[in-house]
């Protein structure tokens, strides 16, 4: 057997190897340390032979660097990598103030144990709201900063000279006037020795000066792997004496189980429990998944499915309809008096939007693997949250923190399913209690995975725009009717903004990471919460999904009545916005958007600005039959501030295409008593290879004293700049996601 | 500052070894110590009565999922006689969106001075347990609590 866990801490390296001089045998769990550290084998620990590396002690310079001897450089990082490339981001900024090697830089996870032993010292693990980069540059660079310094005034004592004589280089200390040097990896015994400086009192370098930051490193973690497939994910983990589970929870919302008979397959195949996890759910346990999943499909499970069974997709529309035309409604951008502009006005336009549920739906369905004791408690998880998933450990275990760890696994897609919400980790946990001593992986069937979500909340919209004789914008109202994900999942935020859901209103809220890019004359944004009984999650992008689709393709409507060019009409109401107008017109340029596509082609364009980056996309596309689309080229700027990896941030963005495109052709979640409908891809689509456009990517580099996203912030354009082509094209206006539903298709 | 150099001098006048008894010196040795700007409703409640740091032991975990169902168990060091009894326990947040999340009245009836209850946590802060006893003195403690959603949706 042969196991690779992409995650191990220093100082659990350590553990491991006490442990394998104490325990023998005993648990010889086989670890492969992550990208391109050795490799421990799997076979018994008394017969390792291990590395003298990982033998040896393993000099920390502060808390986020520890240099071997050997002067490889291995750099903390606890955001998780699932294919973003934050991994590489984040050594590349702590590598520019370490002034080393690039060549010689590793990464390692340090576990969410270890960082709460040492009082929360590497801060959150959370990898979402595309704030991996921009929350932490600054004190991930400190770490660089202080390592670098740490090692300057090792050298400078070995020396006796003063430090300011000193100076780090490439993995070496040199001193100026002598033209001595020392390696990282010779100095850093001393250097570890030494008090660590005050972070916030170093300067950290400027921009200009930058070697590492801002090139297109390549990735530190294993392409190679992942192409042949030798790349090991949660759901591959295993574990000795494992055993597998797999979960049936109630299909309905809010039910809860009634009763189950574990008789009728306890004698089945490889059977070896059938527990109840926690009210609403009831897992086997068996030898494989596939015994493990032929058992809880025969099993007979009664649900007391609660007044949620009744409720039908038709509710819900009828419901969020009805907040479209409501008096009442939590007001997130005013300015003016939009109504008496549309009041005074003989020229108005209106028009009503949908976009639907969506299921994250990651490529690997949930998964999680624990170890249950009485004293101690273990789970591997693929989290986008380590913190998030010791915090589900700590609770489900019933164990002191201290006595609970996790080890991160990679996982396959997150998408914002796999950080906030925990509740698989919770399920291995509560299933492993009831098997202590024996490490158990609960997986989640495709089916599961489907209806079981955190969907992407349901919302419409009503747009009403008012202009003068001359044709000019006088006032705007939008509407949004639907559910709230924060009133679900974060309520005190809610009930701090006086009821208010301060989140849906990404990408048009009156000011924040979030703000709108236009300024119009009276305007008015506001939200009637129409909350169901789905619960709602943050879906890759999250509010502006569906803004981005309701606003830039009303702002198309609304250029077409002002008799303006859709560029023209966006560029007149950004004109104060010097880096919206930048990408916008770096997609114009690239496209040029002056001259005349070619025959049968036509152009959209729709920008945005949310988690702190402007982002902006034109598409060409062409139309066959009224309902078959041909897109020939995407073109997308974003405008992040500063850019890490250039490289990393193109295929981001080509990536949030592929996401943000198949949500617009091919997915919905609708509700038939009170479950969700699509229980795999086969009604859950996604765009395919062929279907898949080619991406142009402009970066631009805005600076200033704010970071922006990186990893959500364009999945919105691709859709509204379709739309708006599509227009162009056919002079019929898509106001209803997913296309399908309108006979559209993407070929 | 004012309220921090507060609680120096609270801390300052009342170390004697005596003030604290026989385990009070521990009991600050295992929590994190006075230094921390102690909350307007702590201080109201109060009112002007010196808060004395040790005694009281809360319980609670370091991290915590969402913060909508915390375990929290409080123990106050008191030998709850007549003459000697802690009357008033109070918990306080310093981020929810009300500060006040609960009140327990105790007396000489009880054994102990313990209690355990499920409390919720909008963000990542410091839930401060403080008690009143029969004397008008003021115990106090707190702890630290990451509630890691407030990382994705703050």
């Amino acid at each position: 057997m042969k196991t690779l866990l992409s995650s191990n801490t220093v100082q659990s390296r350590r553990q491991f190897v006490v442990g394998a001089a104490s325990v023998g045998s005993g648990l010889a769990i086989g670890l492969e340390l992550p990208w391109g550290l050795p490799k421990l084998s799997a076979a018994p620990a008394t017969q390792q032979v291990l590395p003298a590396s990982l033998q040896s002690s393993h000099p920390e310079i502060g808390a986020w660097v520890v240099i071997e001897p050997d002067d490889r450089v291995i750099v903390r990082v606890v955001r998780s990598e699932m294919g973003q490339g934050t991994i590489t981001g984040l050594a590349q900024l702590v590598a520019e103030e370490l002034e080393c090697d690039w060549s010689k830089v590793q990464v390692e996870y340090p576990s969410p144990g270890e960082s709460l032993r040492r009082k929360d010292i590497w801060g959150s693990f959370s990898t979402g709201g595309s704030r991996g980069i921009r929350t932490s540059e600054d004190y991930v660079r400190r770490g660089g900063a202080v390592a670098r310094q740490m090692l300057v005034q090792a050298a400078a004592n070995q020396w006796s000279v003063p430090i300011a004589e000193c100076f780090a280089r490439t993995s070496f200390v040199m001193h100026r006037p002598s033209g001595r040097k020392a390696s990282f990896g010779s100095l850093a015994t001393q250097a570890a020795q030494l008090p660590v400086p005050d972070a916030k009192a170093i300067a950290l370098k400027d921009p200009k000066d930058w070697t590492i930051i801002g090139k297109s490193m390549n990735r530190l973690d294993s392409l190679a792997d992942k192409v042949t497939g030798a790349q090991i994910y949660a759901i591959d983990l295993k574990l000795p004496g494992m055993l597998t589970a797999t979960i049936r929870q109630c299909p309905v919302f809010g039910g809860t189980v009634k009763s189950f008979d574990a008789s009728a397959v306890s004698g089945m195949p490889g059977v070896k429990k059938v527990v109840q996890v926690d009210n609403r759910s009831v897992a086997v346990v068996a030898d494989t998944y596939w015994h493990a999943k032929k058992a809880i499909d025969k099993l007979p499970i009664a649900w007391n499915e609660g007044p949620n069974a009744k409720v039908q997709q038709a509710d819900i529309l009828k419901s969020l309809e009805e907040g479209l035309a409501n008096k009442q409604a939590f007001i997130g951008l005013q300015k003016g008096d939009a109504q008496s502009a549309l009041n005074a006005s003989k020229k108005t336009i209106e028009a009503s939007y949908f976009y639907p549920f969506l299921n994250h739906a990651p490529l690997e369905p949930m998964n999680a693997t624990a170890l249950w004791t009485s004293s101690s408690c273990k789970a591997w998880v693929p989290t986008q949250d380590g913190q998030a998933s010791m915090a589900a450990v700590i609770e489900a275990s019933g164990l002191p923190a201290a006595q609970c760890d996790v080890v991160k696994v990679n996982l396959g897609g997150g998408f914002g399913r796999r950080g906030a919400f925990q509740d698989f980790t919770t399920q291995a946990v509560l299933v492993a209690k009831q098997m202590p001593g024996t490490p158990v992986k609960l997986i989640w069937s495709r089916e599961e995975d489907m209806t079981q979500g955190r969907y992407h909340p349901i919302m419409m919209a009503k747009m009403k725009a008012s202009f003068n004789e001359n044709k000019e914008l006088t006032g705007i109202q939008m509407r949004l009717s639907g559910q709230s994900i924060l009133a679900a999942v974060r309520p005190a935020i809610v009930e701090k903004s006086k009821g208010m859901d301060p989140l849906v209103f990404q990408g048009v809220a009156k000011d924040g990471e979030h703000a709108i890019s236009y300024d119009f004359p009276n305007i008015v944004i506001d939200h009637a919460m129409r909350n169901t009984h789905v619960p709602p999650g943050f879906w890759r992008g999250v509010n502006i999904n569906q803004n981005a689709i309701f606003m830039e393709c009303f702002v198309d409507e609304m250029a077409e009545v002002a008799g303006m060019d859709p560029l023209e009409f966006r560029r007149k109401y950004s004109a104060n916005r010097p880096r919206t107008l930048a990408v916008l017109n770096a997609v114009a340029e690239r496209m040029n958007w002056s001259s005349k596509p070619k025959a049968g082609v036509f152009r959209g364009i729709a920008q945005q600005f949310s988690f702190g980056s402007y982002v902006a996309a034109g598409c060409e596309l062409s139309v066959t039959g009224g309902n078959k689309i041909k897109i020939h080229r995407i073109v997308a700027a974003t405008d992040p501030g500063y850019a890490v990896n250039p490289a990393q941030i193109e295929r981001q963005v080509s990536g949030s295409f592929v996401y943000g495109l198949s949500a617009l052709f091919e997915q919905e979640c609708t509700v038939k008593d009170g479950r969700i409908v699509q229980t795999n891809f086969d009604s859950f689509g996604s765009v395919r290879l062929a279907q898949m456009p080619p991406v142009e990517t402009i970066l631009l580099q805005g600076g200033g004293p704010s970071w922006g996203g990186v990893g959500e912030p364009t999945i919105a354009v691709a859709a509204p700049a379709v739309l708006n082509a599509f227009y162009q094209a056919t002079g019929r206006r898509l106001r209803t996601v997913p296309l399908k539903n309108l006979g559209v298709t993407l070929v | 500052m004012q309220r921090r150099a507060f609680f120096k001098n609270a801390f300052a006048v009342g170390g004697g070894l005596s003030m604290w008894g026989y385990s009070g010196l521990a009991a600050l040795a295992s929590q994190a110590g006075p230094g921390r700007d102690i909350p307007q409703a702590v201080l109201s409640w109060a009112n002007g009565q010196p808060l004395q740091y040790g005694r009281v032991h809360l319980s609670l975990p370091p991290l915590v999922e969402n913060g909508f169902l915390v375990r929290m168990s409080v123990r106050v060091e008191s030998p709850m006689t007549k003459s000697d009894h802690v009357e008033e326990l109070r918990i306080f947040s310093e981020l929810n969106p009300s500060p006040f999340i609960a009140n327990f009245f105790l007396g000489p009836q009880l054994p102990e001075a313990r209690v355990e209850t499920r409390i919720r946590l909008a963000d990542s802060q410091a839930v401060w347990a403080v008690a009143r006893t029969n004397t008008g003195d003021f115990w106090c403690s707190y702890q630290q609590v990451i509630v890691t959603l407030a990382a994705c949706a703050g």
